[in-house]
């Protein structure tokens, strides 16, 4: 093995030899006196060429691309023209206000549904993943091992092939849209739930446990409240994740603004399409000005 | 116990008689190899004030921690009404028994000043009452009592996150007056408020005491504090008990050897290396 070793080292120290003595001006790093150099004298530092090579490169690959039909549809600038206009004039019309208040009502209802599903299955898990509630070392850490892969399996795959999962399995039901945003979301809002207990500070909670608290009187009295205002905070925004996500479930025909928007923009008609997003846009809005109050209300 | 020679105790039921009703005998606490307190006794009576004394890393919150169950001792007991408060498994029993007020950062700033003096309760209350008193707008009697007690009535419902330093220690012997053990232990009640405050709040857990014939242990870092509110001082230097007298008895000369600075340099070096970890416990 010896005579191999020594061939290693060599190997290594040639390289580490070459690393150090070579001139490498063009990209920063190891050449930084270089490019300093290169500043003081007014010439275009390692960055400044790096982006000129980018350039070129990006500018011979488009050229070298053959799309059939061109690059740029010809017919695009016309349609940002009509798709910009109709931004100033969505279709107020009350036949199509009716319907889209309807869709809203029936993404908004998939997002808190959805919602609703991720806090009930999110929150035992990530009490559990934190592993503040037990004491014994083995089945601590089994319990905390076994909820965490949990979440991070749900939350490794996204709800879009999580809906195609679940309406495979159950066909385009209300149920597969409410399971594919809550399903994600559960493993979301359980880490982040299981890291904020874990970092309540330490003082308070061994205050409470000389006063005699139990390990669960400890997570209610210590825990929650030190982790209560960000953990909230965290679900309001998930939820309007949750509103966009729903709206692009309904793409795969599962109701709601998202297939209101995606019929108008086959049907060119812009007007309708601007009014179903501003819809979505009202929501998210709405969504936070409520969040704006909670929080307020946590932090009085 | 046949651990060190007793200073005062040498009957076996000692423990429960009134003079020596809390016995610390032959108290010795090594963190690692440095050693923390070395073979420290004393007894005390039910209903009297201690105050500890001395330099920073004298080894006065090892003590206290001691007394009050959170650390076992290397070596020797602590006897608090005959029973030894480290060994107590049982919540209820532990917390009647001895109560802490640590130095700060204790109150959970996010809860009400009614929430954290409740938390008093916790050993006594099953887990159904105790989240009960969280979630369902129940009487809070006792805690608004003890609020009321320390001045601060009628500001139950506000969060201990606007309270000032000084509000917020109230709210701490609020909880302890809530929980009200037989022997109260505090680290430093006081040390981060302003002489004014710090004379009205020892004055207050003094007549607490008093009024409800508990015994107390108290760190102070102010001297003047400790001789002029407390009926017995004792003096810590280099993990042992220099002095151990009654307040009027504490001279200057004895204030002065506890707290002179060591007189070689390397020795200082030591202690100084000695100070950060137990502080930071």
């Amino acid at each position: 093995m010896a005579p191999n070793e020594t061939g290693l080292q060599l190997r290594w120290s040639v390289l580490y030899g070459a690393s150090r003595g070579l001139p490498v001006s063009a990209f920063g790093g190891v050449g930084e006196p270089n490019a300093t150099r290169f500043k003081a004298i007014g010439l275009p530092g390692a960055r400044a060429q790096l982006t000129l090579v980018l350039v070129i490169a990006f500018i011979w690959s488009v050229v070298a691309l053959d799309v059939p039909g061109g690059l740029v549809h010809s017919g695009g600038i016309d349609a940002l023209g009509e798709i910009t206009s109709a931004f100033f004039t969505p279709d107020l019309s009350t036949d199509l206000l009716g319907t889209v208040i309807g869709d809203a009502w029936t993404t908004l209802a998939f997002a808190v549904a959805g919602m609703t599903l991720a806090i009930a299955v999110g929150v035992p898990l990530g009490v559990l993943a934190s592993g503040v509630l037990q004491t014994g070392g083995l089945q601590r850490l089994g319990v905390m091992a076994g909820a965490r892969s949990l979440l991070a399996l749900f939350r490794s795959i996204h709800e879009i092939v999580w809906a195609v999962l679940f309406v495979a399995a159950f066909g385009l039901s209300p149920a597969a849209g409410v399971l594919a945003i809550g399903v994600p979301y559960a493993g979301i809002l359980g880490r982040i739930l299981a890291e904020r207990l874990q970092d309540a500070p330490q003082e308070p909670l061994d205050a409470l446990r000389t006063s005699g608290a139990s390990e669960t009187e400890v997570l209610f009295y210590g825990r929650v409240p030190s982790a209560a205002a960000d953990v909230v905070s965290y679900a309001f925004y998930r939820l309007e994740c949750a509103v966009r996500a729903a709206a692009v479930l309904s793409f795969v025909g599962l109701g709601g603004l998202g297939l209101r928007i995606t019929t108008a923009l086959d049907d060119l008609a812009f007007e309708r399409m601007w009014t179903a997003v501003f819809a979505l846009v009202l929501i998210v809005v709405g969504i936070d000005l409520w969040s704006a109050l909670v929080r307020r209300r946590l932090l009085r | 116990m046949s651990t060190t020679e007793p200073t005062t105790a040498t009957s076996p039921d000692a423990a429960n008689h009134e003079a020596d009703i809390c016995k610390i005998d032959g108290v010795t606490f090594n963190y690692g190899n440095r050693v923390a307190l070395n073979d420290v006794s004393f007894s005390a009576s039910r209903g009297q004030t201690i105050a500890l004394i001395g330099q920073s890393g004298a080894g006065k919150t090892t003590l206290l921690r001691i007394i009050a169950g959170m650390l076992t001792p290397t070596s020797g007991t602590v006897s608090l009404y005959g029973e030894q408060p480290s060994e107590i498994r049982d919540a209820s029993r532990r917390t009647r028994l001895v109560g802490m007020m640590q130095q700060r950062l204790d109150l959970v700033p996010q809860l009400s000043a009614r929430h954290n003096a409740e938390a008093g309760m916790l050993g006594r209350w099953s887990l159904w009452r105790s989240l009960a008193g969280l979630a369902l707008p129940l009487k809070h009697g006792p805690a608004e009592d003890a609020l009321a007690r320390v001045g601060l009535a009628g500001r139950g419902t506000e969060r201990v996150s606007k309270l000032s330093g000084g509000e917020q220690q109230r709210v701490a012997m609020a909880r302890l007056l809530v929980q009200d053990p037989e022997v109260i232990v505090a680290d430093e009640p006081v040390a981060s408020l302003d002489p004014d405050l710090a004379n009205e709040l020892i004055v207050l857990l003094k007549s607490i005491a008093k009024e409800r014939g508990r015994t107390v242990f108290a760190s102070v870092h102010d001297p003047r504090l400790a001789i002029a509110h407390f009926d017995r001082v004792i003096g810590l230097r280099e993990s042992d008990v220099q002095f151990d007298l009654a307040a009027d008895e504490v001279t200057s000369e004895h204030l002065q050897s506890l707290y002179e600075r060591f007189n070689g340099a390397e020795r200082d070096g030591a202690a100084t290396e000695m100070e950060r970890p137990l502080w930071g416990i």
